[in-house]
């Protein structure tokens, strides 16, 4: 992999070319194996940012994948007993995260493992709405 | 991102550059391009981070929020001034595990199904046996758009929508997918505001049967943005060869005006039928599903509606779109059970169930005693039994619904259970 290092300040990751500046001195023409050496540089260095591209867009597909979960697929988001889909926040899927909250409510923090996905929280939605119309319409 | 391009575009003569000055610029502006796009690529990895980190933290309060207004709900019905009531929040109230070895047990065949994101309780589905109109798929690709798939917007309204106005857009196929990222949008661009609102018609053609039923007895779909678009009708037509017009001959997909000026029943009748124009038009729809009887449909229309703009880059953009629909034929056993189970809130106990009103709106009232029945069940000493006790921390209703005549499934959408 290229070089890689972290700024404190906000932990962006920058990364260095393989290929380095040679500066050179020429009156006739230059030896081939450095030219070479140069043009395979650019070339593994232009393979690896276009890895990053595809990386990043992976990861961006995957990401609409779990929340969205239109493809209602098992490999990214689990299928509960009660109907309901939800992805794990530590999975292979997207990067491990973990989230203790203290809810209002509660004694004490809950480790929140599990969300639900925009169809389930439509459909929680949808169903509070129509709760909602019948105890307004019927009093 | 050209005016980021260090690396200039220079011809070299007599078999490359004769001048070291030169090479070394070249060799200098080659790097700074790749520490450039090196930097770019790791500051869009962590860009993307952390927008996924506030989705997440956005979707988990949001989801929070929804817990907290159920709740609240769940309360306003137990202290309502008439009768208390419990209902159906969550289909793990589905409870026919808890009976599997007694006289009430419920067989897996037998079971009613459920479909939770459009919140529907239906008669046992038999999967072999029922398929999308809409949907295609083969084992080697995966899902296909067949070269018959019809379908097409008319935007003859009186609306912002016009012939003529600036649309951006993506292919209405997109709407079948299932994939994520593939959804139907419509812009409509204005350069001022308008008080009218984007409205549409789209047509899908339903092809010619390819095997299996012709009929159709399902359609559901989910606008985009979800709760940010009204449904105003949906109508269906049974000629052969639409021309996908005002022509065809437009039934509504609510052909018995069911409920009628009820206003419960707004969102679980399709749209567009009842005696008072637009008063059955679901505003700001989330995801819907209607079963109706078994149908030759041949083509369906689905009226659009968007109110609200949004302002990008000076311009007023109006979006609406779908980013799901299917027709679907489906098939089911003729009746089917479940056991719903319903606590007392807490600090409270169930002396006495008063009444069981099934909530059903795609079966005429009158038929309703005709698909829906129901048993109570209370828990006396760790058995199981029909005998009230007196007083319960739950209860169970064992449903049971058959299929009308006409091969309508009746759908629950709720069991309203009074006590005292």
């Amino acid at each position: 992999m290229s070089t890689s290092y972290s700024l404190n300040i906000n932990n962006f990751k920058t990364r260095e070319p393989l290929f380095k500046r040679v500066r050179s001195y020429y009156r006739s023409p230059r030896k081939s194996y450095q030219e070479n050496l140069i043009a395979n540089q650019i070339y593994i260095d232009i393979q690896r940012i276009y890895l990053e591209l595809e990386k990043i867009n992976l990861n961006i597909l995957n990401d609409i994948k779990i929340i969205l979960d239109k493809e209602k697929d098992n490999d990214f988001t689990d299928l509960n007993t009660d109907g309901s889909r939800s992805y794990s926040l530590d999975s292979t899927i997207v990067d491990p995260m973990t989230f203790h909250v203290k809810w209002k409510s509660a004694a004490s923090y809950t480790t929140v493992e599990k969300m639900d996905t925009m169809d389930t929280l439509s459909s929680r939605l949808s169903r509070v709405n129509y709760k909602l119309n019948r105890i307004e319409k019927n009093g | 991102m050209s005016e980021f391009i260090n690396t200039e575009n220079k011809t070299i003569q007599y078999n490359g550059p004769v001048n070291s000055a030169d090479y070394n610029l070249k060799i200098e502006q080659n790097y700074q391009d790749l520490v450039h796009l090196y930097n770019r690529s790791g500051i869009l990895d962590q860009q993307l981070k952390q927008a996924f980190e506030r989705v997440l933290k956005d979707q988990l309060f949001l989801s929070q929020a929804i817990s907290d207004i159920e709740d609240r709900l769940k309360a306003v019905e137990n202290s309502s001034s008439l009768e208390k009531t419990v209902s159906i929040y969550n289909y793990s109230q589905i409870d026919n595990a808890s009976f599997a070895n007694t006289s009430f047990a419920v067989g897996a065949s037998n079971a009613l199904y459920f479909d939770y994101v459009h919140n529907i309780i239906t008669l046992p589905k038999i999967d072999g046996s029922s398929y999308s109109k809409l949907k295609f798929f083969n084992s080697f690709t995966g899902q296909v758009v067949p070269d018959f798939f019809e379908a097409k917007v008319d935007n003859s309204f009186v609306s912002v929508d016009s012939p003529g106005v600036v649309v951006d857009t993506t292919p209405i196929y997109h709407s079948v997918l299932d994939s994520s990222d593939k959804y139907w949008k419509r812009n409509v661009i204005l350069n001022t505001a308008s008080a009218l609102p984007a409205q549409t018609y789209v047509y899908f053609k339903i092809p010619a049967s390819y095997g299996g039923s012709d009929k159709s007895n399902y359609m559901c779909m989910t606008p985009f943005p979800v709760f940010g678009v009204d449904i105003i009708s949906i109508h269906y037509t049974t000629i052969e060869n639409p021309s996908m017009s005002q022509s065809d001959g437009w039934t509504p997909l609510n052909v018995n005006k069911t409920y009628d000026g009820i206003p419960e029943a707004v969102g679980k009748v399709p749209p567009g039928s009842w005696t008072s124009v637009g008063s059955d038009i679901i505003l700001n729809s989330g995801p819907v599903g209607f079963y109706f009887p078994p149908t030759a449909v041949t083509a369906i229309r689905v009226g659009i509606r968007q109110r609200n703009y949004i302002q990008e880059n000076g311009k007023y953009v109006y979006t609406y779109g779908l980013s799901d629909i299917d027709i679907r034929s489906n098939k089911f056993m003729e009746s089917g059970k479940a056991i719903i189970k319903f606590n007392a809130p807490t600090g409270t106990v169930i002396y006495d169930v008063l009444n069981v009103s099934p909530k059903i709106y795609n079966i005429p009232e009158e038929l309703i005693p005709s698909v829906f029945d129901y048993r109570v069940i209370y828990r006396d000493s760790g058995v199981y039994t029909l005998e009230n006790p007196g007083s319960s921390d739950s209860v169970w209703v064992e449903v049971t619904l058959t299929q009308l005549g006409d091969g309508t499934a009746p759908v629950l959408s709720d069991l309203v259970i009074e006590y005292e």
